[in-house]
């Protein structure tokens, strides 16, 4: 049972992971709200852990993050640790509470979104020239929060974004599950 | 607890035992590659031999960022339309001034262009001619009805001296009749009391360039056995000693032979208009291959001889004809006039 889904999966996730991409490569950059853009690879990366839709979401979003990485102009490796982190945090301490319902999705991809657009932007900061902390925070992190979240809603709350895993269950219980 | 479920739970404890440390192994590999690629890119900035992923990704997706570009482009411009119509008033007024300050900026830019333009015509002129010169800058046109003039801004301060010939990047315009030790005033070659030794470049013969109150300009004491072509090119000879040899001065426009006269109406067309110039190269001196060489000399000498020998045989004819002659009418005298392009006399 658990061959036959995840060769179900596959295609679907190939797909999608393709499809986000090729819109975070050609459609992001054209659109934003003042410095802000979508990161479509942090939706993908959230959408992928919750849902389990892989059995490595950490390598998955690993991967997720570097192709940002390449796809943008900022330090190679930061958003692939930013989404490794988050990831990481996702399978230890949040799959093992999380039972398929919405608002807890919802929850966890404000915090997860807030969270990697603070870290990723504060990294730059320190690393980069950037002048004003406020300016930054304000005009790029912000919107670029309130972005990746308004478009990620529809990826928890739509009825396929709750499907099941590649464990053949729904969305209840972690891969670290055995823990408890 | 269902049956399925704890079946499941059974089945699934010793995979995800594995699964669970193989999780942990990818997470601290994935954090630690991370780490290393981000300091790589941190420390060593364009020297980071990752970018080369980066531009081959760049590459690649080229294509991809053309088409999402074309795709978003009504977008955009709806963006553009919101933000145009959401702008305050304030906005708009200073981008206005923006634009008014950005098109004078504009005008400014196209002027200088040209102006480099010209003065890159001078330069060349100067090193096609190996001219020893000073450039300058036309100031001021005719200061009175009486004269064809100029005023240039450099005067003898700059080394400038009455008599120095002035010139264009297309051609002669005059010479400085009176300087001040800032300014200078050129006689333009169209004035009726200019005068410069000049010659058909095809033919070779010699004349005089001369204005004339009207502004015409005649190429006179050209032997009427000279071969002249409109449109043919009038340049400095260089006899006098004050113009640099073959500098391009006139463009014939008539030839007129009138029978029995020694000499050819010569009528040209100065290359340089003068009033479209702004800046002028003065030739502050010659060199010895810019003289007329004795050649040329000898020749205008021939050119003047035969003209008096020419002069004072046909008086002597006329003379002896209009003694032993009743019919004076036979001795009318007959002008030809091209005004054509293609007229020639000789």
């Amino acid at each position: 049972m658990e061959i036959k889904h995840q060769q179900t999966q596959s295609p679907v996730l190939f797909v999608l992971s393709i499809t986000m991409l090729l819109l975070q490569v050609a459609i992001v950059p054209q659109l934003g709200i003042f410095a802000g853009k979508i990161n479509l690879m942090l939706i993908l990366a959230l959408y992928v852990c919750l849902n389990q839709k892989t059995t490595h979401p950490v390598v998955f979003s690993f991967v997720a993050g570097v192709l940002f990485d390449l796809a943008t102009t900022g330090p190679l490796g930061l958003m692939a640790l930013c989404l490794t982190l988050v990831s990481g945090w996702i399978t230890t301490f949040v799959l093992p509470r999380y039972t398929g319902e919405v608002s807890y999705a919802l929850i966890i991809a404000t915090v997860s979104s807030l969270t990697v657009s603070l870290l990723y932007h504060i990294i730059l900061l320190i690393v980069s020239s950037e002048a004003s902390f406020f300016s930054t925070m304000l005009a790029r992190m912000l919107p670029t929060f309130l972005c990746t979240l308004i478009v990620s809603i529809p990826f928890f709350v739509h009825p396929s974004a709750r499907s099941k895993n590649v464990m053949g269950t729904r969305s209840k219980r972690s891969s670290f599950s055995y823990r408890r | 607890m269902p049956r399925s479920f704890r079946q499941d739970r059974g089945l699934r404890a010793p995979l995800k035992s594995r699964s669970g440390i193989q999780a942990h192994m990818s997470f601290v590999a994935c954090t630690i590659i991370s780490v290393v690629v981000l300091t790589v890119s941190c420390r060593m900035g364009n020297a980071n031999p990752l970018l080369m992923l980066r531009s081959a990704f760049s590459f690649v997706t080229t294509p991809v960022i053309y088409a999402g570009s074309l795709i978003t482009a009504p977008v955009r411009a709806l963006g553009n339309v919101v933000s145009n119509l959401s702008a305050s008033p304030s906005s708009i007024s200073d981008l206005r001034a923006e634009n008014e300050q950005l098109k004078a900026q504009l005008v400014q830019l196209q002027e200088a262009q040209e102006t480099a333009n010209r003065l890159q015509q001078l330069v060349q002129l100067k090193n096609t001619y190996h001219l020893q010169s000073t450039a300058a800058r036309i100031i001021s046109g005719d200061s009175d009805t009486w004269s064809s003039s100029l005023k240039i801004d450099k005067g003898s301060n700059d080394g400038l001296a009455v008599g120095m010939p002035v010139t264009t990047s297309s051609g002669v315009i005059g010479q400085i009749i009176a300087t001040t030790p800032t300014t200078s005033t050129v006689l333009r070659i169209t004035d009726e009391s200019s005068s410069v030794a000049a010659m058909v470049q095809s033919s070779r013969a010699q004349g005089m360039l001369t204005g004339s109150a009207t502004g015409q300009i005649y190429l006179s004491l050209v032997r009427s056995t000279e071969t002249v072509h409109v449109g043919d090119m009038i340049i400095t000879s260089g006899l006098g000693g004050v113009f640099p040899k073959g500098l391009p001065i006139a463009q014939v426009t008539n030839v007129e032979n009138t029978a029995g006269s020694l000499y050819l109406t010569i009528t040209v067309s100065a290359l340089s208009k003068g009033e479209n110039d702004e800046e002028v190269l003065v030739i502050t001196s010659l060199t010895e291959d810019q003289r007329a060489s004795a050649e040329d000399i000898a020749a205008a000498d021939s050119q003047d001889r035969q003209s008096t020998q020419e002069s004072s045989e046909n008086s002597s004819s006329t003379t002896a004809v209009s003694e032993g002659a009743d019919d004076t009418s036979d001795n009318s005298t007959n002008t030809s006039t091209n005004t054509t392009g293609n007229g020639a006399a000789q």
